[in-house]
């Protein structure tokens, strides 16, 4: 390949182009509709608010708000230690004196206030340029813990489709909508399910982990990580009559979002 | 009456591509609040970015993902999507040339050996209704993708689009946001850096 010349790159890339790839998987293409369909009716789209949104998102607040309360309250402090009327503000100044006659310092190093950042939403930013706009690359972590154990008997689920509402969200410090798990149960005839999960039509509000955990008996492993990702993750499916719920993590680990548990055998 | 109207075969096209895109520009006008208008613009359009998807990645699993994130962010974005002189085409793929490229930014952060697994699986898991002459002439695509993979995101997106893209110039062009000029400019460029991380390669095997 690499000792052709030039037209002969031309060549093979074009031949590559004119390839005909597999067609299109019905039962995929009529999920995806669906789903998408589903957004603009709950009036999802629209969602993407522009730097504005960003600026103005209630999370964003939150946290300006939080900055502004620790750093009043970091300077307020400062300034009673070392007693501004006094003179120099930065120095140390001596407010008393012990027992032992020995002079106490105040000192001005107090610990910042902890601040925990949010990840901003990457869709909402993208600029407006010229006729054409596209979102910029959304980056999400994509490598996700695998929780279950290997499998120890396939079996071959038939195609059934549900979505499945969050019922708890454990650390509610921001105010992002509700997230939602939709669980595509059975999708080919192999044993594997395909989970989708969205959080008010924009996963970039939760990125992390994703983990497919089995829930009652723990001798039951009902499916292992295929593939994941912060929007899907693809398990195989071994024992049909089992449970499963797919959690949401934030990057440090904390749990975001949590489904109900799901029935792997949907075939009623 | 018709007949006198339209009595080139060119003047017919013409006409064609006009009634087209004015369709067009009514679907996309109400999408973005019309699940019908967005469902017929899906339908057109999904096998032609399943298809772009699946030369560039090989893996249906991996064009079935891009082809959800692209529809997806056009769903979000389409309210800020301005008609221009490319039309829809060009804006969608370029949306789904960036989601494959972030495709392969997420996979080449893959670390842990539980999600090198995974992603081997991902890359691997081909579908039985694959084309077989497609991968049959599996070790030159298989040597053209990984060179194509080596070189940076304009290169890949200008040489994917051009070529993986059922896209004409011009419309490729438009989809990297280019005239056409600095396009071609680009595309010369990518097509030599490639042709180099080919060279390379096959001096290292």
């Amino acid at each position: 390949m690499t000792d052709k010349r030039p037209d002969d790159l031309d060549e093979q890339l074009t031949q590559w182009g004119s390839s005909t790839p597999p067609r299109v998987d019905g039962a995929f293409a009529n999920r995806l509709e669906t789903s998408l369909r589903q957004e603009i009716v709950e009036g999802a789209v629209g969602a993407d608010r522009g730097w504005l949104g960003v600026v103005f998102r209630p999370g964003v607040v939150v946290m300006a708000i939080a900055v502004l309360i620790f750093g009043f309250a970091f300077i307020s402090r400062a300034s009673d230690d070392v007693g501004v009327a006094d003179g120099a503000p930065n120095e140390p100044t001596i407010s008393s004196t012990s027992k032992e006659g020995a002079p106490e310092t105040s000192r001005s190093d107090i610990p910042g206030p902890t601040v925990t950042t949010q990840r901003p939403d990457e869709e909402s930013s993208s600029p407006t340029t010229g006729d054409a706009v596209d979102p910029p690359e959304t980056s999400v972590p994509e490598t996700l813990p695998i929780t279950s154990e290997q499998p120890t008997d396939q079996t071959t689920i038939p195609a059934a489709e549900t979505t499945v509402p969050v019922t708890d969200s454990t650390t509610p410090t921001t105010a992002a909508p509700l997230p939602e798990v939709v669980a595509t149960l059975g999708t080919p005839a192999d044993g594997q399910i395909a989970v989708r999960w969205r959080v008010g039509g924009d996963t970039s509000d939760v990125t992390g982990w994703v983990v497919v955990r089995t829930i009652g008996d723990s001798r039951q492993t009902a499916a292992t990580v295929r593939e994941a990702t912060a929007r899907r993750v693809v398990v195989d499916v071994v024992n049909r009559d089992a449970l499963f719920r797919v959690e949401g993590r934030s990057a440090g680990g904390d749990l975001v979002v949590q489904s109900d548990d799901v029935s792997i055998n949907r075939d009623e | 009456m018709s007949t006198v109207l339209f009595s080139s075969g060119a003047t017919l096209d013409r006409v064609h591509a006009s009634s087209h895109e004015s369709d067009e520009r009514a679907l996309v006008a109400r999408a973005s609040t019309d699940p019908d208008a967005f469902g017929e613009l899906y339908r057109r359009y999904l096998p032609r970015i399943h298809d772009f998807a699946y030369r560039r990645t090989g893996s249906v699993e991996a064009a079935e993902d891009i082809c959800a994130l692209t529809f997806e962010s056009a769903l979000r974005s389409l309210h800020r999507f301005r008609w221009g002189s490319g039309g829809f085409a060009p804006w969608l793929y370029r949306i789904a040339s960036r989601q494959t490229i972030a495709f392969y930014r997420r996979e080449g952060r893959t670390e842990s050996e539980r999600g090198q697994r995974a992603a081997a699986n991902l890359t691997s898991a081909e579908s039985p209704s694959a084309d077989v002459g497609f991968e049959s002439r599996g070790k030159d695509l298989d040597r053209l993708r990984t060179a194509l993979d080596e070189l940076n995101e304009r290169y890949q997106r200008a040489i994917a689009l051009r070529y993986l893209a059922d896209l004409d110039t011009a419309e490729a062009a438009s989809a990297m946001g280019l005239a056409r000029p600095a396009f071609s400019v680009v595309l010369t460029r990518a097509l030599a850096a490639l042709r180099r991380e080919l060279e390379r390669m096959e001096r290292k095997s």
